[in-house]
């Protein structure tokens, strides 16, 4: 009897992997055969802990902090893509070998002093490079060079390799309302770096964009208030969401914000906004009902539990 | 109404940068969980998502629809965790103890009337990430996929890249190799 093939098999049950003709045949075979059965018993027992037993789940703070430092770690990657990579310089052509360390030497020496000179000059030289390897040429208006990471600093065998950040300015001008001026905007609430900067766009989307309801900016508003590392930066982008219409985005929005934001004054804002669309007859689905509960137990700031208590409350009232 | 994967990669190959973020919430709350599940440490689970979405960030413009994003997702978080091990980088285990897993343990494992069935539940959760950590880091992830996940064999082959045999060959090692250490105990 193939006793190999049924124990298995047996794995493969408790592994949920057998077809129903397999099971059965399975099952035939633990009829007749003692060893396999005593396997099997065996094995029943050992899935039967495992499966009693859970390993953890992420909770929803967890799942929140990882958000916001990949929020972060985007804006940084995001920056990170405007850089790019030198040419190898490849001196080898110009050098006899005993002489290449020396010169090698020197050609980084060099490069470091056109590189401090780029970096710290005020009137901001710029450098472009040339397609061809062995040249590079610094033109009127190109880039400024910034953040210069050595991959390979060693000039023994006459090259080297760095990467550089070059970010060119770009002046622009336009009407607020331009969609064009609108996606920058957009998009630097979500990818700046400096909150500051952050916070400037959101001002001007705030006296500018918000009459179009554009979805876009809706959509970064509620990923900015939901996730941005700064708290400045969050409670304008919620400000902001509260002019919005009350859709199911925005409910989401305001009910994850109340659920998971570290600071009370965030998760005021969001249960204010909560109760004033309830007040004005947008009842809680059960979803948001049950969430306010739970909420409501885990709560530690007094004001906010009596909100979430009033709410369920002016709910309960409303429905009557 | 909600864009469709497909259109949401396009969007973002064509500089709709928002369109990413609606791939991360679609599936990130999965990745988070096996990268916990995985390193058992809150802060590494969280290093572990960010790579795997910055890898996602930074290969989602050559993304050839040659496979399911899903499963080129949860590849790349198969890879990244593996890595992850081999590097070194590990913080300490989940302590069951510490504060900062604001998960309880009388959550963690299923709860019970009878305090006797919670205490050999939670001694064995214990003797089991023991035995966990004694296995090779392919073996864990793969027993992980299987039991705690509930993928099929077909799916993890897909998402290692390997045969179903070769899946089977390491689950069964990984259960050969639990029960040997669990077997004094509970068996």
């Amino acid at each position: 009897m193939n006793h190999k093939k049924y124990k298995e098999w047996i794995e493969l049950f408790f592994l949920d992997e057998l077809n129903e003709k397999e099971k059965s045949e399975l099952q035939n075979h633990l009829n007749d055969c003692n060893e396999c059965s005593a396997e099997f018993e065996k094995q029943k027992k050992f899935y039967s802990l495992i499966e009693k037993t859970q390993l953890p789940e992420p909770d929803e703070k967890l799942l929140s902090e990882a958000r916001r430092e990949l929020t972060a770690a985007l804006r940084v990657e995001k920056n990170k893509q405007q850089s790019f990579s030198f040419p190898r310089f490849n001196l080898n052509e110009f050098f006899f070998s005993p002489a290449r360390l020396a010169f090698g030497g020197i050609a980084v020496l060099a490069l470091g002093i056109l590189l401090g000179f780029l970096l710290f000059n005020k009137t901001e030289k710029v450098i472009a490079l040339n397609e061809d390897e062995n040249q590079y040429t610094f033109p009127e208006e190109a880039a400024r060079i910034t953040n210069v990471r050595f991959i390979d600093s060693d000039p023994s065998d006459g090259e080297i390799e760095f990467t550089v950040d070059a970010v060119k300015s770009l002046q622009i001008k336009g009407k607020v309302t331009d969609p064009e001026i609108q996606n920058i905007l957009t998009h630097s609430i979500l990818f700046e770096d400096n909150p500051g900067v952050r916070l400037n766009a959101l001002n001007l989307i705030n006296t500018n964009a918000l009459k179009n309801n554009d979805e876009e900016i809706k959509a970064a508003l509620i990923n900015v208030a939901k996730y941005d590392s700064n708290l400045g930066v969050r409670r304008e982008a919620l400000k902001l969401l509260r002019t919005f219409s009350f859709d199911s985005d925005v409910r989401e929005a305001l009910l994850y914000i109340l659920l998971n934001d570290d600071n009370s004054s965030m998760r005021i804002e969001a249960i204010s906004s909560l109760k004033e669309a309830g007040e004005r007859g947008n009842g809680f689905n059960q979803k948001e009902i049950s969430a306010f509960k739970e909420k409501y137990s885990k709560e530690e700031n007094d004001y906010i539990k009596y909100q979430i208590k009033t709410a369920l409350q002016e709910n309960i009232n409303n429905e009557k | 109404m909600a864009l469709s994967e497909i259109e949401l990669i396009n969007n973002f190959k064509n500089g709709d940068e928002p369109a990413f973020n609606e791939l991360v919430l679609k599936y990130d709350k999965s990745v988070l969980s096996l990268a916990l599940k995985y390193v058992q440490n809150r802060d590494d689970a969280k290093d572990i998502y960010q790579e795997v979405f910055l890898r996602v960030y930074r290969g989602l413009k050559n993304f050839q629809f040659k496979s399911e994003f899903s499963t080129w997702l949860y590849r790349i978080t198969v890879n990244v965790c593996l890595t992850f091990l081999r590097s070194g980088k590990k913080k300490s285990m989940l302590s069951l103890d510490d504060e900062e897993n604001s998960e309880p343990l009388h959550n963690i494992t299923s709860g019970s009337d009878n305090p006797d069935d919670d205490f050999l539940r939670n001694e064995f959760k214990d003797n089991l990430n023991d035995a966990l950590e004694k296995l090779s880091p392919k073996q864990k992830m793969i027993f992980i996929l299987k039991h705690y996940e509930g993928y099929k064999i077909r799916e993890i082959s897909q998402m290692l890249n390997s045969s179903e045999g070769t899946i089977k060959k390491y689950l069964f090692e990984a259960n050969h190799k639990l029960r040997g250490y669990l077997n004094e105990l509970y068996v």
